[in-house]
Order: C-alpha cells, then sequence, then structure tokens
C-alpha cells in the first residue's frame, strides 16, 4: 500500500466527535461579545503597513538630514585644514564666481539682531558686541555674519568708534593692491587719532578669534613662505585715522602694513 | 455588519458542518495533537467572527479559513519551546491502529511545508492550484513539495517500520 494511500486512509478518519464540536462552538461564543460588528474596511492610511512605511520614510528622512548636517560639518573641517595650507595663487575664475554668489547669498542671511552688516558687491563685515569685523575682498568671504565669536577683540573697544571708522577703513583695505580679508581686533583713539589694528586671517587668527574658516573662501593671501613667516613674526596691519574738521567724517592718514603682506 | 448571538451561533455552526473536519486535520497535521488542533479549531472561529471579512463565495471563504487555521497552528507551534514536548504528549494523534498511528508519526516528523501540501492534496483532494492559491505559493513549487513530501513520507515511514 502507498504511503499516500495510508496517509489518506490514517488522516480520513481523524474527525471531530459531536463532543469536540460542541466544545469549540460553545467555547468560540464564549469568547466573542454577544454583538460583533465587523470591522468596516479602514483607508489605506489606517493600515499598519502604511504605518510602518510612513515612520520607516521619516527615520530615513531623519537619517539622510542627519547624515547631511554631519558631512558638512566634516567637509567643512576638511576643507579648513586644506585651504589654511594651499596658496591663493590656485584661486580659479570659475571658483571666484561661484564665492560671489554665496557671499550674495550669504549676505542675506545675516542676523538682523546686533549686527551692522554692509554690503558694496565684494565686501561683507558684521559688527556687534564680542565680534570682530571680517575685512577685505567679498569674493573671498562667506557669510562672515553667521559666525559666532566667542572671544570678545578688545575690553577697549569702543563700539561706536568702530562704527564711525569702519567705512574708510574698509575703504583702504579695499585698495589695497591684493586685499586679504582682515579681522579687524582692535579699535583705540588717543589725542584724536584712531587707531585700527588689523590682522590678516590665516589659520591661527581663525583658530584665536574662533572663526568659521568657510568665511575666507580660499584662505589666506599669504603664500605658504610668507605665511610661516608671518606666524612667526605676528604682522599686522594698522591704519591710523583722523577726523576731518570739514566733513566730521574720519579718514585714514597713514597705516603701518604687515610687511609680508605688502602694499 | 453586525451579528447577534442567534446569527453568530449559525455562522460557526454552518462553518463547522462544513469545514470542520477539515479545519481540525490541517491543524492536527501541524500542531500533532488533537487538543492543540481543537483549539486551533475555536480560535479560527473565533477570529471568523470578530474579523472575518465578506467572502464573494464558499470557495474563498474556505480558503481564507484554511489559512487561518493554518497560520494558527504555526503560531502556536514556534511559541512551544521544545517541539518534542509535543510530540510526547499524551493526546498524540492515534487512531487506536499500529499502522496508521506510524504514518501520522512519520507525517509529524516532515517540514511544515510538505506536510500541508500532502495533507490538502491526498487527504482533502485539493488539486495543486488551489493548494497554490492556499500557500501563496506557485504550482510548480507546489507540485515540488508534493513530490519531495511524498517521497520522505516513504523513506521514513519505510524506516520506521522496517
Amino acid at each position: 500500500m502507498k504511503v499516500e494511500d495510508l496517509l489518506k486512509e490514517a488522516m480520513g478518519e481523524q474527525k471531530l466527535s459531536e463532543d469536540a464540536r460542541e466544545r469549540i462552538v460553545s467555547g468560540a461564543l464564549k469568547r466573542v461579545p454577544e454583538t460583533v460588528s465587523k470591522p468596516e474596511k479602514q483607508p489605506f492610511y489606517c493600515s499598519p503597513l502604511f504605518r510602518r512605511v510612513s515612520v520607516g520614510l521619516c527615520a530615513c528622512i531623519v537619517l539622510f538630514i542627519g547624515l547631511y548636517y554631519i558631512s558638512v560639518i566634516r567637509f567643512g573641517e576638511t576643507k579648513n585644514a586644506d585651504t589654511s595650507a594651499a596658496p591663493m595663487e590656485s584661486d580659479a575664475v570659475g571658483e571666484r564666481e561661484k564665492d560671489e554668489s554665496k557671499s550674495a547669498a550669504n549676505a542675506q542671511t545675516l542676523s538682523p539682531v546686533g549686527e551692522s552688516a554692509y554690503s558694496k558687491d565684494t565686501v561683507y563685515y558684521k559688527i556687534s558686541s564680542d565680534q570682530v569685523m571680517i575685512l577685505g575682498n567679498g569674493k573671498t568671504i562667506k557669510a562672515p555674519g553667521t559666525t559666532e565669536y566667542a572671544e570678545p577683540t578688545t575690553e577697549s573697544q569702543d563700539f561706536d568708534l568702530l562704527n564711525v571708522v569702519l567705512e574708510p577703513v574698509r575703504k583702504y583695505v579695499e585698495d589695497l593692491k591684493e586685499p586679504a580679508p582682515y579681522v579687524l581686533i582692535e579699535v583705540s583713539e588717543e589725542n584724536g587719532v584712531v587707531k585700527a589694528v588689523l590682522e590678516p586671517v590665516t589659520s591661527d587668527v581663525l583658530n584665536e578669534y574662533k572663526l568659521d574658516s568657510d568665511l575666507v573662501q580660499g584662505g589666506t593671501y599669504l603664500s605658504p613662505e610668507l605665511k610661516e613667516k608671518k606666524e612667526e613674526d605676528g604682522g599686522t596691519l594698522t591704519v591710523y585715522l583722523e577726523k576731518d574738521p570739514e566733513t566730521g567724517s574720519y579718514r585714514v592718514v597713514s597705516a603701518i602694513s604687515d610687511p609680508y603682506i605688502g602694499k | 455588519m453586525n451579528l447577534s448571538r442567534q446569527q453568530q451561533e449559525e455562522h460557526i455552526r454552518r462553518i463547522m458542518e462544513l469545514y470542520g473536519d477539515l479545519l481540525y486535520r490541517m491543524s492536527l497535521s501541524v500542531v500533532g495533537n488533537s487538543s492543540d488542533a481543537e483549539d486551533m479549531v475555536q480560535d479560527t472561529l473565533v477570529t471568523y467572527l470578530t474579523e472575518a471579512p465578506e467572502f464573494p463565495d464558499e470557495a474563498h471563504e474556505k480558503q481564507w479559513l484554511v489559512k487561518v487555521v493554518r497560520n494558527n497552528s504555526l503560531m502556536l507551534v514556534r511559541k512551544q519551546k521544545n517541539r518534542e514536548r509535543i510530540l510526547s504528549e499524551q493526546s498524540r494523534v492515534s487512531t487506536g491502529k499500529d499502522a496508521d498511528y506510524g504514518i501520522l508519526d512519520v507525517l509529524q516528523t516532515l517540514p511544515d511545508k510538505y506536510r500541508a501540501v500532502l495533507v490538502l492534496f491526498y487527504v482533502e483532494e485539493y488539486s495543486a492550484e488551489e493548494i497554490a492559491k492556499v500557500l501563496k505559493k506557485s504550482v510548480s513549487a507546489v507540485k515540488m513539495r508534493l513530490k519531495r513530501g511524498r517521497e520522505m513520507l516513504a523513506e521514513r515511514y519505510k524506516e520506521r517500520n522496517q
């Protein structure tokens, strides 16, 4: 006899007795409420599958955003390291155009609180308490206003004074043959002469003032050799301004330039 | 749709009349003992009363019931920590005949996927196409399982009775 026939015969004899049937029916009836309303068909968005898919999608989006920001931060750090070491000669025309558009976009994102932002196509800077100023060629500067500076500039800094000398200092920096991104680190007045001390942006300056290196696209203008000397000597650009008695505004009367930057 | 107690009873008595033995045997082939198989049939009836959708015809209803009883039985088996315990229970499948006891005992040693197709095909006389619908497998996969299950059953039965 084949096994399948044996199986059919043996299984065929497996039947529920009447007692068992009654037991099953009465048990089932006891387990359900007296009036059962069969669930109506739920819309698709109520289904567990839809919930699982939605949760999964949300998790993916959050993960993606998280990874994106992490990669932006990491990429930014890497770029800082690269830019601080790279000479500015490698600044290509295409890169500069790109920077211009970025600068313009960033200028619009400056926070309106506690800031004095000025834009003349190429130069952006920001002044508020506990913050330094960035001057220089705007093509090489990105979003100074969005950087948080933890270090105060100098205790003696007079912000009212700084505001009035800001424009002439900025113009003076712009008129330099090869304007570098500068950090205005000190403003003081003595006998009617205002002294503004600026420091070209280097990796050390960025670190000291806790500046975001993205401020300075392409890093310093200094060549690696000059940069090394500058870091040894700590050269600065000091601009002296006097008040014009006729107009009442300040003008640059002299400047002591950092020998490694040139004028 | 609201069902009164009387309607509920009518429904499940009809189900038991039409498919009671089928559901019991399907469950028995998975769980391996009559008391658990009866419980699984009861669970299926409860599921039917609380969740069953509207069926276009009896064939769909039967198919749904077979799926539910099989799934319930598989879940029960998975919950058991030690499957051997099930096999050794006193309420083990037995008809009182040594040979019959032997074939069902051997059937319990087969993997679930072979047991289901063997019972549906040889006992319940489902076609391969119908089994494929119930198990959501292709017809060729069902035929392959039938072939292997049959061979395995014969081989093990032979070994046992040598």
